[in-house]
């Protein structure tokens, strides 16, 4: 019984982490699409991010002469933060195998892993834009992280769990209601996820200026695969 | 038996009183490698260092207060001499917050157990440890000493003064505890984390910046050790042990990457001439091994997972997230006010460690010597490889860490229960290993193969000229450029000065300058007395009779 219930969670996570990862390029695609049709024009097909990526990948990668030898690493660190965060956030079921390691604050600890290893690939080459854009992504990251420490507490304390698998659990088995904290919690999520994702308030994904670029400007030196 | 003994020396009839318990193992634990690796890398023929490291043994083995304090006291004394080795003015101003330190230390220890007690306990240690507002000499005078001299004050030396702030908290004036002194400690605590944090951010000289970031995680013991006590003193012991192996695992972890930071640093000072940010770049060309194990020690230093200083930062704020549901209203906004405080903290802290790394050891080289730099000699690799060994068993296996504190924590507080870690990082490493193999795989598989090296893109700019075989280092980003938008956006409120006058740290701008002000007033009043004529004196006697007799009469008559 217990074996099956193990293969069953194990089956789901697998699961699981395949649709967060085929499914990630077509949110962008259709973000993009969406942004362009708003603005009045066409817009790329939805499933243009596949072509990027699948372009990336078939082109020879170009390595900067002053890049040391760590480059190639940052960027498979990065990724794999990434794939590791998605296991553990409960996004297409609860009660994976990896619940029991979904706490909050390990999930904020490998956002910020992610993100020092984003730090250090724009440090890595030493020029001028890519570094003017880690020293903004810090500012950015300060307030970022004060409010996802935030928004952890309140949800623990509505839901008593620290484990975003026991949190979705929770606000799935109470009744709601109305809730200012909640509704607060949810405007504030909003704000962090656009903050780190590089949308318009804070930054602009479609600039054309190097200088005025952060997100994008990250990674100007990288090429190819990694990029 | 317990193991309890006595040396006969010292007060008259008394003796020296040894006992070594499960607190003072602890901290033998945490003391023992940083010294083995100190000794090993550059100090093994330096007296005073050894004189230094046994006052730290004797003040960890003591059994009753003038043992501790003699212990404490030969450490200050040993140290001063260390950092008179470095620089002049430093030792000065060290020397004289060990003085002030002492001075509040020497009369708390001998008095009953009270408030005033344990106020005075925490002034004297923690000024000692550099809790603010009592830290403006330790980025002083932590840089000023040799690198493994450094690396023991900073990992070993603050240890020691919290380590008096346990017993006497915990221990000794255990029964008077009131739930205050604990937010006492939580304000001194979060205000060296931001201001810590912040100058760690902020600094150019490496040294600078790594004792910045121990007056940082000093304060993070210290916020775990305040939640510790009042929820002991309010009856929670589980909530007080879970805060407890937070700010000792803090302990342990800072003992290990801080030590290894201090000796890396020294060994790129060796190597180029400087600790100035602003003058290195690209080391890790020629410093391969070094620079690997300074990644590891930022690790530690920024909190990540998978480094020493993660698992303490989970334990650290998830007592303060439990704590937010205990007390009064005003309780709870200050404790949601103190997880977002950590959390900018520990971004800053992420910061400070990125810049370590990305601006000193990764990019171009900014100067000849940065470029030129070799590898660290044997003794100093050796040494912090000893160090680096630790760090991975205590990163990958905290919970065995934690495990070993239960003795600890129960003599800390009898009637807890203390749980193991719910963070467990070597299934954690797993899923992260398994990411990357995967991602690693996928891109063999699926992308082209073979790298070819190209001048960098650079915006489009050309190459340059074939004079500067690394370019010119000022189109580079430098380390106060990277520090600019911080600076910019927060520090003007904290620091309280313009970039183009420096940093002004608030301990220094608040107690500091005014206690040197008041000093000053106080020796010109004395000078007015000592230039008095012969009839000013004769007044000042008469005058002094009359008080007394006046003061004898009324308490008479009452």
């Amino acid at each position: 019984m217990s074996a099956l219930l193990l293969l069953a969670q194990l089956v789901a996570t697998i699961l699981h982490i395949a649709l967060v990862l085929a499914l990630a390029p077509l949110l962008a695609g259709v973000v993009a699409t969406w942004r362009a049709r708003l603005l009045g024009r066409v817009g790329p097909p939805i499933w243009q991010p596949y072509a990027n990526l699948r372009r990336q990948l078939s082109k020879i990668i170009l390595v900067p002469e002053t890049a040391t030898a760590a480059y190639h690493i940052w960027p498979l660190l990065a990724l794999s933060a990434f794939i590791t965060v998605a296991t553990l956030v409960p996004g297409f079921c609860t009660g994976m195998v990896t619940a029991g390691l979904s706490d909050f604050i390990t999930v904020i600890g490998l956002l910020a892993l992610a993100r020092a290893a984003i730090l250090m690939a724009a440090l890595e080459t030493g020029f001028g834009f890519s570094g003017a854009a880690a020293a903004r992504e810090i500012l950015f990251s300060l307030f970022a992280e004060a409010t996802m420490l935030v928004i952890v507490l309140s949800f623990v304390q509505i839901a008593h769990s620290p484990s975003l698998d026991g949190i979705s659990v929770a606000l799935r088995a109470q009744p709601l209601g109305i809730s200012v904290s909640l509704g607060f919690a949810l405007a504030a999520t909003l704000a962090v996820a656009l903050t780190e994702t590089g949308r318009i308030p804070v930054d602009n994904p479609s600039g054309h200026l190097e200088l005025s670029m952060v997100h994008e400007a990250l990674h100007l030196e990288y090429s190819g695969g990694l990029l | 038996m317990e193991p309890y003994f006595t040396v006969m020396f010292g007060l008259p009839g008394q003796g020296l009183h040894w006992h070594i318990d499960a607190l003072s193992a602890l901290f033998l634990c945490i003391l023992a490698p940083q010294i083995i690796a100190s000794a090993i890398a550059d100090m093994r023929a330096s007296p005073a260092f050894w004189v230094f490291a046994g006052g730290m043994v004797v003040a960890l083995a003591a059994a009753d207060g003038f043992t501790l304090i003699f212990g404490f006291e030969l450490m200050s004394a040993a140290s001063w001499l260390l950092v008179l080795r470095g620089d002049q003015r430093p030792a000065t101003l060290y020397i004289g917050t060990a003085m002030a330190s002492a001075a509040c230390l020497i009369p708390a220890v001998f008095l009953p157990a009270s408030s005033l007690a344990f106020m005075l306990v925490l002034l004297g240690a923690g000024a000692k440890a550099g809790l603010a507002p009592l830290h403006v000499w330790l980025p002083r005078a932590h840089t000023a000493p040799p690198a493994g001299a450094s690396a023991v004050m900073s990992g070993g030396m603050v240890k020691i003064a919290l380590y008096v702030v346990i017993r006497y908290g915990f221990i000794v004036f255990g029964a008077a505890a009131q739930p205050w002194w604990g937010v006492v400690l939580i304000i001194a605590g979060i205000a060296s984390v931001l201001i810590g944090s912040l100058r760690a951010m902020l600094e150019i000289d490496l040294k600078t910046v790594l004792a910045c970031s121990t007056v940082e995680h000093v304060g993070l013991i210290a916020v775990g050790l305040g939640v510790g006590l009042r929820a002991k003193a309010m009856g929670d012991p589980a909530l007080a042990a879970l805060a407890l192996q937070g700010a000792l695992l803090c302990a342990v972890a800072h003992g290990l990457f801080k030590p290894l930071l201090f000796l890396g640093v020294g060994a790129v000072k060796n190597a180029t001439g400087t600790n100035s940010l602003n003058w290195l770049g690209g080391l890790m060309r020629g410093m391969p091994r070094l620079g690997g194990l300074m990644i590891m020690g930022a690790m530690g230093m920024a909190a990540l997972p998978l480094g020493p200083g993660f698992a303490p930062e989970f334990l650290l704020l998830h007592a303060v997230i439990a704590a937010a549901a205990t007390g009064g209203i005003l309780a709870r906004i200050g404790f949601i006010a103190l997880v977002a405080s950590l959390g900018v903290g520990a971004a800053l802290a992420l910061a400070a460690a990125v810049r370590i790394i990305g601006i000193g050891f990764l990019g171009r080289p900014r100067s000849l010597h940065a470029a030129a730099a070799a590898d660290a000699d044997v003794p100093t690799q050796i040494s912090m490889g000893l160090l680096a060994l630790l760090i991975i068993l205590v990163s990958l296996l905290p919970g065995l860490v934690v495990g070993a504190m239960v003795p600890v924590i129960r003599l800390l507080i009898p009637d807890a229960d203390p749980l193991p870690l719910a963070y467990a990082p070597l299934s954690l490493a797993v899923l992260l290993i398994l990411a990357a193999g995967g991602a690693w795989a996928m891109l063999r598989w699926l992308g082209a193969r073979g790298t070819r090296e190209a001048a960098p893109w650079n915006g489009g700019f050309g190459p340059p000229p074939v004079w500067l075989p690394f370019g010119e280092p000022t189109t580079q980003l430098s380390a106060t450029g990277f520090a600019e938008p911080v600076m910019r956006a927060i520090s003007g409120g904290v620091l309280a000065g313009k970039a183009a006058a420096g940093l002004a740290d608030p301990g220094e701008t608040y107690v500091l300058l005014p206690l040197a002000r008041l000093n000053i007033r106080i020796t010109r009043a004395a000078e007015i007395i000592r230039r008095s004529t012969i009839r000013q004196r004769l007044v000042f006697v008469f005058a002094a009779l009359v008080v007394f007799l006046l003061t004898l009469g009324v308490s008479e008559g009452g």
